[in-house]
């Protein structure tokens, strides 16, 4: 896709200018895919075993916390 | 108390209602009172019974379908040695995506994923994002599923849930498998049945599993097809793929069932053979007319392999067997949007929002066809409700990305800047979001940071024309010539179909002769 800008330039004597301007190009819009169940369950499954990881870590950080203390 | 349930009972029943965590708490109680009272006119004991049912009820909690999932490690892409052929003819593999030429779409109008193929309407654990060329890309690659790739297979996500399911349990895991004695359990078809697949789907053991599978079916003489399976299964997961195929074919011969079918086209889709796998499906489908799950496998690879006509084609056929089936209806959906025909994927998206689906994906796609089937009134709430339903940073970078096209394209750029900057700050690694904003940055006169933009953009992806080839004009304007034209050839290598890229290229060569 070109954008062409036409100048006239009537006082000189009449000459066509013709300048060709390449437009920059802009990525597309993206639809995003749907996902399939398996997909969908294995992530809920990924972010329970995360968040129970998480959990198992902050109480055992608590832990040494107060038998240091 | 009232009346109570026969504690054996109401555990079966809460299985059957799919309250798996409290049939499997139920069954560890009854075990623990382990009374050993057998019934007279059973060969089972109570306790049999419920750890049979809890084993069962554990399977289910993280059971995923294994003929959907399917997840390549980096060490399985790069040190692939079941490749027959370095470099495959084309329409032969599905490593060379750009060779089969179907009607596929031009990047100039679908994006393409870093293999070079274009966006699916659907993703599944399989198709997340092809094969990639080189390491360094398989390490980048850009994922829907947020999470790195694993090295290989074996340490992805099946390990990952394994060991998360035991930190579950305070006790630590049900059973200790070390100590099982296999042999005897081999004995027993019913419980070795429930007990594999415990195994196999809760422990991610496959060695074991395989032990067991290889005991059970010289118990039941090999006559027994479902054993033959889960060995394929056990061997395809060990990466014995031409073993997992022998297994696969000789249950076939035994008793005709679609899933081993489709176990055995995706051992073929593994060997990178799509052809043989499209004959498995087309002679399964011969067996079993009409079959969605088999329609369904074709259209993918057709897909996959870049050849989206006929995979519409039989998506198509699909949604004749089944007008509910969402993978089809979305891929149609997003064929139609990228056909330039979005008032036709709007109705197909519409009827998966009536059907029940409800998220953030669907709302985002919703919006988009709104807008640009021109009916603006819905466009704005659609995406708000996407942006509402997002469950990461990463989707909803994804809405903000594309509330940006919607502002460029009712000529608010202020408004397209801040939605790409937004996209920035949900989601780092958003190289259209990059290209885009450097857009708008040039037409706003600021060529530096244009520039910084572009670079980065086409570092974190290399395989789309866009940010190479406004590189290449960028620099061509200010009159670095040698920039631009290396940023040309990757601009024509991504695309090579690309006009202005071509032009730019034959600029430029004249330039340098007349040098």
């Amino acid at each position: 896709m070109k954008c062409t800008y036409f100048y006239f330039s009537f006082y000189t004597s009449g000459q066509l200018s013709v300048e060709d301007v390449a437009i920059m190009v802009l990525c597309k819009p993206k639809l995003l895919p749907l996902k399939s169940v398996t997909l969908e369950k294995l992530e809920k499954m990924q972010r329970a075993a995360q968040e129970t990881i998480r959990q198992q870590e902050a109480a055992q950080r608590e832990q040494q916390q107060q038998s240091q203390q | 108390m009232g009346l109570e349930m026969e504690p054996l009972l109401q555990a079966w029943s809460y299985f059957r209602r799919r309250k798996f965590q409290l049939c499997a708490d139920l069954c560890s109680q009854l075990l623990e009172k382990c009374p050993g009272y057998q019934e007279p006119d059973s060969e089972f004991t109570v306790s049999q019974a419920a750890w049979s049912l809890k084993t069962r009820a554990l399977t289910e909690m993280v059971y995923v379908d294994e003929i959907d999932i399917d997840q390549e490690g980096i060490a399985e892409m790069m040190l692939d040695e079941n490749a027959i052929a370095q470099v495959a003819r084309p329409g032969t593999s599905l490593k060379l995506p750009g060779t089969s030429q179907g009607g596929g779409p031009s990047p100039a109008i679908r994006p393409v994923t870093q293999s070079g193929r274009p966006v699916t309407g659907f993703v599944r654990p399989s198709t997340q994002s092809g094969r990639p060329g080189t390491m360094e890309q398989a390490i980048r690659t850009p994922r829907t599923a947020h999470t790195a790739r694993p090295i290989t297979s074996a340490s992805g996500r099946y390990i990952r849930l394994g060991t998360a399911s035991m930190l579950t349990n305070p006790e630590g895991p049900f059973l200790n498998l070390s100590r099982l004695n296999l042999a005897k359990y081999a004995q027993k078809p019913k419980l070795a049945k429930a007990l594999f697949e415990y195994i196999f789907h809760h422990e991610n053991d496959v060695k074991n599993a395989l032990d067991l599978a290889a005991l059970a079916t010289e118990h039941a003489q090999y006559k027994d097809w479902w054993w033959k399976v889960q060995i394929g299964k056990c061997y395809y997961r060990l990466g014995l793929y031409r073993e997992a195929e022998k297994q696969f074919k000789s249950a076939l011969k035994q008793q005709d069932m679609v899933d081993t079918i489709l176990y055995l086209a995706k051992v073929y889709f593994r060997l990178d053979q799509p052809l043989t796998a499209l004959h498995v499906f087309k002679q399964g489908l011969a067996r079993f007319p009409g079959e969605v799950t088999l329609l369904c496998g074709i259209a993918r690879i057709y897909e996959e392999m870049n050849n989206i006509s006929l995979a519409a084609e039989y998506y198509r056929e699909v949604l004749k067997q089944d007008n509910t089936h969402v993978e089809a209806i979305a891929c149609i959906g997003s064929n139609h949007f990228y056909s330039d025909q979005p008032e036709i994927a709007l109705r197909f998206y519409r009827r998966l929002l009536q059907m029940g689906v409800y998220n953030c994906q669907l709302f985002n796609n919703l919006g988009l066809c709104c807008f640009y089937a021109q009916q603006y009134d819905m466009t704005l709430t659609s995406l708000e409700r996407a942006l509402s339903l997002a469950e990461n940073e990463e989707e909803a970078a994804d809405v903000w990305y594309n509330l940006g096209h919607v502002a460029v394209g009712i000529g608010d750029l202020n408004l397209a800047y801040q939605c790409f900057k937004l996209t920035l700050a949900n989601n780092n690694d958003h190289a259209e979001a990059y290209n885009n904003l450097a857009v708008l940055e040039i037409r706003r006169g600021h060529i530096e940071q244009a520039r910084a933009l572009l670079q980065t953009a086409s570092s974190l992806a290399p395989h789309m024309y866009e940010p190479h080839f406004n590189f290449a004009a960028l620099s061509d304007q200010v009159g670095d010539l040698q920039r631009s034209f290396i940023a040309a050839q990757k601009s024509k290598e991504a695309f090579p179909g690309h006009v202005d890229t071509q032009q730019l290229i034959k600029q430029l060569k004249q330039h340098f002769a007349m040098l």
